[in-house]
């Protein structure tokens, strides 16, 4: 991407330029935040140059600040409207700011332009979906749309110089005009972001929302989560991700993770990603993740070191990005890393294939993208095995899928499930549910609130009490029926394992895809003999090659 | 009366059961090229190749039927796990001519081996599924097998396709069942007791092939014909009033 000079850009902002360069001049800065920025506070610094302000001009213009905060406004907020925008407000309130769109310019100008801002960067998208989308929002909005933008960089310039004299007048004698100026024109517009360290962070790290917090369910286009410091500024097109588990980082719980954080592990650390994907952040990396709901991608922003990702042998899109590079793995299945090389970014593909572009890579090749921008495609058999070799001693060997508690229920959290009882009780009509036991079964029943697909390599943990010795019936249903025995060793309580693989109904095995909306543990009551059984925690996990 | 009798039609078609979209000729070649990259891919996993199957079966043409069948009696080098999954997906295809006699031809190839035991079930479970009247002949001898899991697939396929010639068949099997013959455990599962003796542990606790098969039967006999009698015999003695067929020996 080239970027206009300066000259051309004032005649851009002056309306000076043929309809063609104009039209260029506009795609482009749709697209880049640097030209944006640049026109932006020239704008500012022509018509509103701090520096033009004398103690008492700046008097008047915090004046004239206060005076318009304290007036009422009929506009949405910022935060309504970026709630709006992501889909994060309750019916009610989305009809409020619906209607007031529909009457405002302005807000729907900010809106159209929040969308095309470089929160989202356009510069992602296809050719043919940029100039799609600078289409729309060129039309609804129009070219003085910009002026829009700047109208409310302006009054936030306006309330950045009122705080500042406020601020000046608090703390001593007044700075030169000269100082002011330079801070407000040499700084970078944007807050600092202050990402989350992750790596030995305390409890209190935002990085992870209590479980109670979370949005139910792996559920990309639910509301986002609550948004620490860093997290304001995140792009918007990326979106947070359900984490199920993590190893290695401040906290091992469940949550969510989203671009704002910057996971900087002091060690390896992994991350169990939805259940469907694993990313091991090797030491001394820094990264950042998120989902990309307009490419229906997982994203990892590499800023230092190295990242491995394993798809657990399912088919995605990942795309993995470094600064304003990104190699982007599409039908991705199989295992790749992905590392910071100088000021370029390098993705070995270890096992599996991809797509990257319109070529395939497989196993055994990488891709390179310089710093000039360059990209490479070639073979490194020998990089790729000294890095699976790396990716073995520190992988994780199983992916957890679904962890849920006997005797208790749960509404929110990345799994939802009812129990009623932690300890085994005869139920009516059970006894058809194993054809071939002739003795009364005692169950631990878990329903589940959305259908888990059933994987080959999936075993049942379960934390078990109870009889030693007993026969002990497992049972999962969905559109069918499927068991499978075990016996029970260990006495009092102890931890069991049983893979589903064996499960089967009319001794027709359960198949890949079938779905599992109930489990249930049981135990054989069998002649002369009561067993007991209880069940605390479930874990459903994939054992991973 | 009319008027109303047009709308209770009309509710009576709604209601019936949504139609799986038999698709165009187009669709179905694109999805058997999808199967095949996806089945052929070099080292897929058994699940990735289940996946390959179920997916072409939410295709339901005459052509992704022809792809289907062969696999379900040779698995092109698949595991057992894709035979099963090309038996099971057949039960979308009831509106594609030949896929009853399909699964009969693959039933006829299939072997009687143990490994080959679910997908001889599913196959039957299928037929039943379709309510395939075609294959009534391969039902009713699944109901004299000598696996009782067959034996109980075949009686509930019966029970679906409510063919009165299943009814002799079943009668028949019923009296084996209420017999000595019946007492023997049905499953030959292998024990997960590894200590003391499996044998007897087994006999403990497992399902008679009285206990597998005499309720499915008694449910199949139910369905055909709306009755309810509580032994062989009462049924072999209502059967031989109704018809002057015998009770096939």
């Amino acid at each position: 991407m080239f970027c206009p000079d300066e000259e051309r850009l004032s005649a851009w902002v002056d309306r000076e330029l043929a309809p063609v360069e104009d039209e260029f001049i506009s795609t482009h800065l749709a697209a880049c935040e640097v030209c944006r920025r640049s026109v932006t506070i020239a704008f500012m610094v022509d018509r509103e140059s701090p520096e033009a302000l004398s103690e008492e001009g700046q008097h008047r213009v915090y004046q004239a600040v206060q005076g318009a905060l304290a007036e009422p406004s009929h506009c949405v907020t910022d935060e309504l409207l970026a709630a709006w925008l992501h889909d994060g407000l309750a019916p009610a309130d989305r009809s409020k700011v619906t209607d007031h769109l529909a009457e405002c310019d302005d807000c729907r100008r900010a809106a159209a332009l929040t969308r095309m801002s470089n929160a989202e960067p356009v510069s992602a998208l296809g050719p043919l979906q940029e100039s799609r989308a600078l289409n729309l929002v060129l039309r609804s909005a129009g070219r003085d749309a910009f002026f829009s933008f700047w109208r409310v960089a302006a009054a936030s310039l306006l309330v950045a110089i009122a705080a500042t004299y406020v601020a000046i007048q608090w703390s001593g004698p007044p700075q030169s005009p000269t100082t002011l100026a330079s801070a407000m024109t040499g700084s970078d517009p944007r807050p600092d972001p202050r990402p989350v360290e992750t790596g030995g962070g305390s409890k209190d790290d935002p990085m992870f929302v209590s479980p109670s917090n979370n949005t139910p369910g792996p559920n990309k286009s639910g509301a986002a989560p609550e948004k620490g410091p860093a997290e304001s500024h995140s792009p918007a097109r990326f979106q947070a991700l359900q984490i199920f588990e993590t190893d290695g980082l401040s906290s091992t719980a469940p949550g969510r993770l989203s671009y704002g954080d910057l996971l900087k592990p002091k060690g390896v650390a992994t991350v169990n990603v939805e259940g469907r994907a694993a990313i091991v952040l090797d030491e001394g990396s820094e990264s950042r993740i998120a989902y990309a709901a307009d490419a229906g991608a997982y994203v990892v922003e590499l800023s230092k070191g190295r990242v491995f990702i394993d798809t657990a042998g399912a088919e995605q899109t990942w795309e993995i990005r470094r600064a304003d590079r990104a190699v982007t793995l599409r039908t991705f299945r199989g295992r790749a890393s992905a590392e910071a090389d100088g000021n370029g970014l390098r993705v070995h593909v270890l096992k599996g294939a991809a797509e990257v572009g319109p070529y395939p890579v497989e196993r055994g090749r990488s891709v390179e993208v310089r710093a000039d921008s360059s990209v490479m495609v070639d073979d490194r058999l020998e990089s790729c095995a000294s890095l699976a070799e790396r990716y073995s001693g520190i992988r994780p060997r199983t992916l957890l899928v679904l962890r849920a508690a006997a005797g208790t229920s749960s509404d929110d959290g990345p799994w939802r499930f009812n129990s009623q009882s932690r300890k085994a009780e005869l139920l009516e009509g059970a006894n058809s549910l194993i054809p071939d036991c002739a003795d009364p079964i005692k169950w631990v029943v878990i329903a589940l609130d959305e259908p888990l697909k059933y994987a080959s390599d999936m075993v049942l943990r379960a934390a078990c009490g109870g009889s030693a010795g007993a026969r002990i019936c497992l049972w999962v249903g969905g559109q069918g029926g499927w068991h499978r025995e075990a016996l029970r060793q260990a006495s009092g309580t102890s931890a069991e394992e049983w893979p589903l693989r064996e499960l089967r109904s009319e001794m027709v095995p359960l198949l890949a895809g079938q779905e599992i909306r109930k489990i249930m543990i049981g135990v054989v009551q069998e002649r002369g003999r009561e067993h007991s059984l209880e069940v605390d925690g479930i874990e459903i996990r994939r054992v991973l090659d | 009366m009319n008027a109303w009798g047009l709308v209770f039609w009309g509710f009576a078609l709604v209601a019936q059961d949504p139609q799986v979209p038999v698709t165009t000729e187009a669709d179905a070649d694109a999805a058997i090229a999808e199967f095949k990259r996806n089945y052929y891919r070099p080292g897929s996993t058994e699940d990735e190749l289940v996946l390959a199957v179920r997916t072409l079966g939410e295709t339901v043409h005459a052509k992704t039927l022809a792809v289907l069948v062969p696999l379900i009696y040779d698995g092109r080098g698949g595991p057992v796990a894709t035979r099963i999954a090309a038996a099971l997906v057949l039960t979308n295809f009831g509106k594609i001519d030949g896929t009853p006699e399909a699964l009969i031809r693959a039933y006829a190839i299939t072997d009687a081996k143990q490994v080959n035991r679910p997908v001889r079930i599913q196959i039957i479970q299928t037929l039943g599924e379709l309510k395939a009247e075609s294959a009534m002949g391969l039902i009713n001898a699944a109901i004299f097998d000598r696996d009782p899991w067959v034996a109980r697939a075949g009686a509930k396929a019966a029970g679906c396709v409510r063919g009165m010639y299943s009814i002799p068949y079943l009668i028949r099997r019923l009296q084996s069942v209420e017999s000595k013959e019946g007492d023997k455990p049905a499953s030959d599962v292998p024990d997960p007791s590894k200590s003391g003796d499996p044998k007897e542990s087994m006999e403990r606790h497992r399902k008679s092939e009285k206990q597998v098969l005499w309720g499915p039967i008694q449910e199949a006999l139910h369905d055909i014909t709306r009755l309810r009698h509580d032994c062989a015999k009462s049924w072999a003695d209502w059967w031989a009033a109704q018809k002057e067929y015998k009770v096939p020996k």
